[in-house]
């Protein structure tokens, strides 16, 4: 096939090796991730470490795996148990001095962090502060445009609004001033004059206040100094007066604040105390400052209860004008809305009882047609009696002989009310008209009782009578029966019609009260909006004179965060009133992240040093309890060892420290600077700092790595077991196999064609099939050979030989098929013998292949799950495939990290050989698959 | 003559091992096993003495593992495919019979006797020889004798103290008192000889004993019966354990009793029930015992045994097995057919794009595109199962469709539908890079004049592939087509890994997901764990997968030629 090569060739290509390849690509990327890569929600992750592979690799300890071993150690847990003392003693030492690195690279970490962020906080926070600022206040410019824009276009809504909308709308604001009063009530000037009025006058009072008692901290202290007291008490007194002048001068009074902690603890008391020291003629003097002082606060009091009256007039009246516009509506709603849910209440019980009634109809109608069976028979038996009767008594000549053959009366009744039920029913019709035909039957003998009794001697009808009482009886008993029943589904019949008949009434009412409902919900939530305009151009009013006045004001960090406090405060109004989508749109949301960036920075950098001050601390105390059982380690071991079960109460302690320190506070917190730091790394105008971000980053990720609680499992043992079992059972297999085909490729002899069909049978069979006579087996030989036993990897290279020989066999039997069979002649002539032939020529010849075959069986054994899984039991005989598995079920399956490494670490080398040896299995495969 | 000698003491060697062996084997009571490996003896003793046996003489070593490893577990296989070898059913009746003999049952009213044990000491330790001093409730005193050995129990028989001394079988034992505290009986003398009081579970003191009496007298101790001909029989009963003796008999004995067997009476050996008294019956496998007033049966235990066809059987009769079975067959083949289609399509497609000799790139392109064969396949399946798969942290599902899609997660395992759709991907990204190395090898070997023909009479590349290319492919590509559909009709690997055979089935008592295959439904039912083993059927149906495949096999033989090379 020769085409010309299309460049679009290349690109599917390319499109589907990257397909292909994305799960491997996805395997290495999630084995160097540092974050969490089970829920984190990119795909990929910028922040990469090796330390999965290290600890796979290595499987060194980290503290608190430390941990574990020495309290292993103390408890005499296996393999210590069986250890001399001085072994112990070696292993702890082990550890004591793993403990001393890891305390001293903590330090040094810790250390680092603290002076990287010390540095940030000295050199860097003050420049980016100001920065910051700059940055506000160059974007406040654009706010201040919206919120003008917004107002002006709130103005023209609210202008073409009914007066009582506009009063309604400042229910809102009212109550925000009542609650902080502020010099914003200027607004309300239009609408409620009197509180702006009362408002001045009680600002007024407060600078006439002021103004009056200006001179009074002057006079006190003077009066002090001239009784010589100069002590705590007189100073405070003094400041208690400048306390209170200042507040009136900034405008900040209430009397609230004032009165209890100013006036009666401080003014009133020392007044009191110091008055019977200072002399009575001073004290006079102090007494009448006292009471002008507060006679001058009560008028600003007063003045301030005139605006607040005012202000709480002006609520009541903003709040009549809101009920006006919504209340009568309001009314009608909750009526129409309680008619509305109880005709719903009374449907669903009406439909819940229909449904019930429907339920014992039906019950009763199964119950009626069992009646059936008794009551069919019954009408067939006496139809026929009754056929004979006619049949005869028609024969008969007429007598006047008078007689009762058999009195039925009360049948008929019985029947009669059976048929006045059911004929309502043709649920029943089928079985009423049985019960007619027996209402007839019975009719026809009451009224031809005489003439039946004339032809009592004929024995047909003598017969009749004899049965008939039989039938009747079982006539009677299903009758009888069933009425009941019958009178039952009747009732139920009935009130399930009435109800059925009421439903649709009830349907119709719920439907009007709902097109009723409509409306007016409409037209309320038209005044609602009307109303939401209002008060949105009030709160627009109001917050602009804030804003404003605070974007003026911008000269430090904390004015900056004030001013974005607010702004975010009015932004989240507008955002929550429900006329907002018809709003000219926001400013991006973006343009004060430099400020909030470096607030996050601030926080961090705060956050850091904190940290590492308290993982240092934390680290000293570890240290202390580690020496401790240092210098003790000796006896501890030694009381140990001699069978003296003793426990160490340091151990306990260490885990209380570790818990309450590490894992509560600064291991999350660690966490946090780690995420934080790599955030804040990427940003442009951090780039001065991104180095010492990122090493703070690192450095924090790196002390977690000593200090977090970890699973570190075997996987090189896993490994080397894999390999061990995967390689030994390759290489006897081959060996086994060149033995067996040699045979059947070079000599004839009684059976080969036949072992040769075994073989090829055999090697269908699939091991898998045999697993459970494989168990049992191997559990049988272990008896004997407790190398081959089960859970052993003698045991398992074993089970792996046998599965393997038939296969291989008849592949390497191939092999040497296509060795010419001159050479052994010729040696053969030269006096070698069979097996010389066999040793000499054909296993050299043939090397190459076998050990192509070996290796496609080491990969083959490598990668069987199932009967590793089935034999290996113990943890540490486990191969890798069955270890594996371990990473992905239970609680480590969402450590995504040590799983997709271990994947890694476990595939490469049989990706390697496989790659290597692929000229052999594509030429081995093309061969066979052209020769046939 | 030293090769000779070397060659007869090796004969003589594997021999006697294995005739050591034969015998370890038949005393265990492996029959089977037991045949084989005399087949064996027999076999190597002819391939080494004969000289025409010499050809097999390479093939020794391995005949033997073939025989243990693979012939041996194929008879196995068949044989418990025909018996009941199911949970209940575990043991075989020798043993079921011995379990049942060795119940112990505690008397209605039980009564208790204390006990002390007194040792021959021997150089100032103790020995397994001792005898027991038993109280009663009442404070009487007997002595028991040492325990002796009968049919793999123990009996000692015990016997009331009379003036400090009793006769039990001919050997006097007389207690002695100590002199200080009359009430201390501080030895046992037999024959002269004292046994010293040793240990008591109501004394404290003997305690540091225990260790001792519980390593060497427990396991006789636990299975011996005390006998008095007045009293009855006592024993050490797994609820008191060794605080007390108690008054117990065996729950079931062996007796000859009369039965009606062909018309004839006959002495036949039953277990009876010693609290009922009535024999035990024996049918549907198990051990049944009967209420003589109620004649309602209780089984007691099962074994297992030769069951004819009855796997099979119910296999087509029994609905609740039958309709999961079914439905597991069906899928197998549907997913053997499915994935061999999807493989090879993928493969073939990418094959004829690679398929240019002047194609740059070529050989790294191809040797990419193996990659995913190259790694074992159980870790791509589990990283497949774990980060792609995973209803709930899975990439697919929390990224793709999460994060990218903003679509509902999709319930891979949970729903049979997408569990197949799960399967099939996974398989078929490991799958096509064999279809395409072999339809690469099949593509170069189609000269390309065949296209330069067909060009020139002017058949357009979509009719030169249907009429020269897939019929020319066909040919040596349909034998490993038919060998790939046998592999994944046994791909064990890909649905246990993957979605472990979920969801099950409702509805069935056998352990059957809706994406089992037969191999996967016959691991469930031998190891399946939850729902019990039964290793019958699944042997059962491991014979009817043999046969599939090695029909299968049969035909891809013949398609390969592999036949006439046996014939060579």
């Amino acid at each position: 096939m020769m085409f010309k090569v299309h460049p679009i060739r290349h690109i599917i290509i390319i499109a589907v090796i990257v397909v292909v390849l994305f799960p491997v690509l996805w395997i290495f990327t999630t084995s160097i991730r540092r974050d969490n890569s089970s829920i984190s929600p990119d795909l990929f992750s910028g922040q990469t470490t090796w330390q999965n592979y290290i600890d796979l690799i290595f499987e060194k300890p980290n503290v608190p795996l430390l941990y574990n071993d020495i309290a292993n150690i103390y408890s005499l847990g296996s393999p210590y148990n069986k250890m001399s003392d001085k072994e112990i003693l070696n292993a702890l030492n082990g550890d004591f001095n793993a403990y001393e690195g890891y305390f001293k690279s903590t330090y040094q970490m810790s250390n680092s962090i603290t002076s990287n962020a010390s540095w940030i906080s000295v050199n860097f926070i003050p420049k980016a502060k100001s920065l910051a600022i700059e940055s506000v206040k160059e974007n406040s410019g654009a706010d201040l445009r919206y919120i003008s824009i917004v107002s002006s276009d709130l103005g023209a809504k609210f202008n073409s609004l009914d007066k009582n909308y506009k009063m309604a709308g400042l229910v809102d604001l009212l109550n925000s001033l009542k609650s902080s009063p502020d010099s914003d009530v200027i607004i309300l000037g239009e609408y409620f004059p009197e509180i702006t009025q009362s408002w001045n006058n009680y600002k007024d009072s407060m600078s006439k206040a002021a103004s009056a008692l200006s001179n009074v901290p002057g006079n006190v202290s003077e009066i002090l100094l001239e009784s010589g007291i100069d002590n705590q008490m007189a100073k405070d007194l003094v400041n208690a007066y400048e306390e209170t002048l200042n507040s009136l001068k900034n405008g900040t009074f209430t009397y609230g604040n004032w009165f209890a902690p100013i006036y009666l603890r401080r003014i009133n008391m020392d007044t009191i105390n110091l008055s019977n020291t200072v002399g009575s003629t001073n004290a006079a003097k102090l007494q009448n400052i006292k009471s002008m002082v507060f006679s001058t606060v009560q008028n600003v009091n007063s003045a301030f209860s005139s605006y607040d009256q005012s202000l709480s007039n002006a609520i009541s009246k903003a709040q009549v004008a809101k009920n006006l516009l919504l209340s009568t509506l309001q009314s009608s709603l909750t009526t129409l809305s309680n008619n509305y849910n109880s005709l719903q209440n009374q449907l669903s019980t009406m439909t819940a009882s229909a449904v019930s009634y429907l339920g014992a109809m039906s019950y009763d109608a199964s119950q009626i047609s069992i009646f059936s069976n008794n009551i069919v028979p019954t009408a067939m038996a006496l139809d026929n009696m009754v056929s004979l009767v006619k049949s005869i008594i028609s024969q008969s000549k007429p007598s006047t002989q008078s007689g009762v053959f058999y009195d039925v009366s009360s049948y008929i009744s019985q029947a009669k009310e059976w048929i006045s039920i059911s004929s309502k029913y043709s649920l029943f019709d089928p079985i009423t008209k049985q019960v007619q035909r027996i209402l007839d039957d019975l009719n026809y003998i009451q009224n031809n009782q005489s003439i039946i009794y004339a032809n009592m001697n004929s024995n047909a009808i003598a017969n009749v009578r004899t049965s008939l009482p039989f039938v009747l009886l079982k006539l009677q008993s299903g009758l009888s029966m069933s009425i009941p029943v019958l009178q039952n589904y009747d009732m139920n019949a009935q009130k399930y019609k009435n109800i059925s008949e009421e439903i649709p009434n009830i349907r119709k009412q719920i439907a009007e009260i709902s097109s009723q409902i409509g409306p007016i919900q409409q037209e309320i939530n038209s005044i609602n909006d009307k109303i939401s305009i209002s008060s949105l151009y009030f709160a627009t009013l109001k917050y602009s004179r804030v804003i404003d006045r605070e974007a003026k004001q911008i000269n430090s960090f904390e004015s900056a965060g004030a001013f974005l406090n607010d702004l975010n405060k009015y932004y989240s109004t507008l955002q929550n009133s429900n006329i907002y989508s018809q709003l000219p749109p926001m400013p991006s949301s973006s343009r004060y992240d430099q400020f909030f960036n470096t607030q996050k920075l601030i926080d961090t950098v705060n956050l850091t040093i904190q940290t590492g001050i308290s993982l240092n601390k934390f680290t000293d105390q570890y240290s202390y309890y580690i020496s401790h059982l240092k210098d003790r380690s000796k006896d501890y071991v030694n009381i140990n060892v001699l069978g003296f079960p003793f426990s160490v109460n340091e151990i306990n302690s260490i885990n209380n420290l570790y818990q309450n320190q590490y894992v509560s506070t600064i291991g999350p917190n660690l966490g946090i600077i780690s995420r934080r730091t790599n955030e804040l790394a990427g940003l442009p105008y951090f780039k001065e700092i991104s180095g010492k971000l990122g090493s703070i980053n690192n450095t924090s990720y790196y002390i977690t790595q000593i200090w977090m609680q970890k699973y570190i499992p075997p996987l090189m043992r896993w490994l080397l077991n894999s390999i061990i079992v995967s390689g030994s059972a390759a290489v006897i297999t081959v060996f086994l196999s060149a033995l067996m085909a040699y045979p059947f490729s070079r000599l004839r002899f009684r059976g080969r064609k036949y072992g040769l069909i075994g073989i090829l049978l055999i090697q269908m069979f699939p091991t898998m099939m045999a697993m459970v006579a494989l168990y049992l087996l191997l559990n049988f030989i272990g008896k004997f050979f407790p190398f081959l036993g089960l859970n052993t990897l003698g045991g398992l290279t074993f089970l792996y030989i046998g599965g393997g020989i038939a296969f291989n066999s008849w592949l390497i039997k191939g092999f040497f098929d296509t060795i010419p069979m001159e050479l052994e002649e010729a040696a053969m002539v030269d006096g070698a013998t069979r097996y010389q032939t066999f040793w000499r020529i054909i296993l050299p010849l043939s090397a190459p292949v076998l050990a192509v075959t070996m290796i496609l069986g080491f990969i083959g054994n490598y990668g069987d799950y199932i009967l590793a899984s089935i034999v290996m039991t113990g943890l540490n005989n486990y191969t890798f495939a069955v270890g594996l598995q371990t990473f992905s079920t239970g609680a480590y399956s969402t450590n995504w990290g040590l799983m997709t490494t271990a994947a890694l670490i476990g595939m490469i080398p049989i990706l390697v050989l496989f790659l290597s040896l692929q000229r052999f299995i594509v030429g081995g495969l093309t061969q066979g698959s052209v020769k046939g | 003559m030293v090769k000779k000698a070397i060659l007869w003491i090796l004969v003589a060697l594997i021999d006697a091992i294995l005739g050591w062996s034969i015998t370890l084997l038949f005393i265990d009571g492996s029959y089977a096993l037991g045949v084989i490996v005399i087949l064996l003896l027999v076999f190597i003793d002819y391939a080494l003495i004969n000289p025409k046996g010499y050809p097999f003489r390479y093939m020794l070593p391995a005949l033997i593992i073939l025989m243990i490893l693979t012939v041996y577990p194929i008879y196995f296989t068949f044989q418990i495919a025909f018996e009941n070898y199911a949970t209940g059913y575990m043991w075989t009746r020798d043993q079921a019979i011995n379990i049942l003999l060795d119940k112990v049952v505690i008397s209605p009213n039980p009564k208790f006797f204390n006990y002390s044990v007194y040792t021959l000491y021997k150089d100032y330790k103790p020995t397994n020889d001792f005898v027991l001093l038993l109280k009663d409730p009442d404070g009487k005193l007997y002595i028991a004798s040492s325990p002796q050995p009968s049919n793999g129990r123990y009996t000692s028989s015990f016997e009331m103290l009379t003036n400090g001394s009793v006769s039990i079988n001919g050997i006097t034992y007389s207690i002695v008192r100590s002199l200080k505290d009359p009430s201390q009986i501080i030895a046992i003398s037999v024959n002269g000889e004292n046994y010293n009081y040793f240990y008591s579970p109501s004394d404290q003191s003997t305690f540091p004993n225990l260790k001792f009496f519980n390593s060497n007298y427990g396991s006789i101790l636990s299975n011996t019966e005390f006998v008095n001909p007045e009293i009855g029989t006592l024993f050490f009963t797994t609820t008191y354990g060794f605080n007390k003796l108690v008054t117990a008999k065996y729950e079931y004995t062996l007796s000859t009793m009369p039965v009606i067997e062909n018309g004839h009476q006959i002495q036949k050996t039953v277990l009876i029930n010693t609290l009922t008294g009535q024999p035990v019956l024996e049918h549907d496998s198990a051990f049944w015992d009967i209420d003589p007033s109620t004649g309602k049966q209780t089984m007691i235990i099962g074994y297992y045994g030769y069951i004819g066809l009855g796997n099979f059987s119910s296999l087509l009769t029994n609905k609740q097995i039958m309709s999961p079975f079914l439905s597991v067959f069906v899928w197998t083949f549907e997913w053997a057919a499915l994935s061999v289609i999807f493989t090879f399509s993928v493969g073939l497609i990418l094959a004829i794009v690679l398929n240019n000799r002047n194609m740059k790139f070529r050989t790294i392109y191809r040797t990419l595109l193996i990659i995913p064969w190259a790694i074992p396949g159980f870790i791509s399946i589990i990283m497949f199962r774990v980060g792609f798969f995973n209803v709930s942290f899975g990439i697919i599902n929390r990224i793709f469709l999460g994060e990218w899609l903003h679509l509902p997660p999709i319930n891979w395992f949970g729903d049979a539908f997408w569990a197949k759709v799960a399967l099939f991907l996974v398989n078929t990204w490991l799958g096509f890079p064999y279809m395409m190395v072999i339809s690469l090898g099949a593509l170069q070997s189609i000269p390309d004049d065949l296209y330069e023909a067909a060009s020139i009479d002017g058949s357009s590349k979509w009719h030169s592939f249907w009429t020269i290319t897939f019929p020319l492919l066909m040919t040596p590509l349909a034998p490993l087509l038919i060998a790939s559909f046998a592999y994944n009709f046994n791909n064990f690997n890909v649905i246990y890994l993957l979605t472990g055979g979920s969801p099950p089935i409702p509805n069935s008592i056998t352990p059957a997901g809706q994406t089992d295959i037969l191999i996967s439904y016959t691991y469930n039912l031998a190891f399946g764990g939850a729902s019990g083993r039964n290793y019958g059927l699944a042997a059962a149906i491991s014979i009817l997968i043999f046969v599939i495949i090695a029909t299968i096999s049969a035909i891809n033989f013949k398609l390969s030629g592999s036949f006439e090379e046996v014939n060579k």
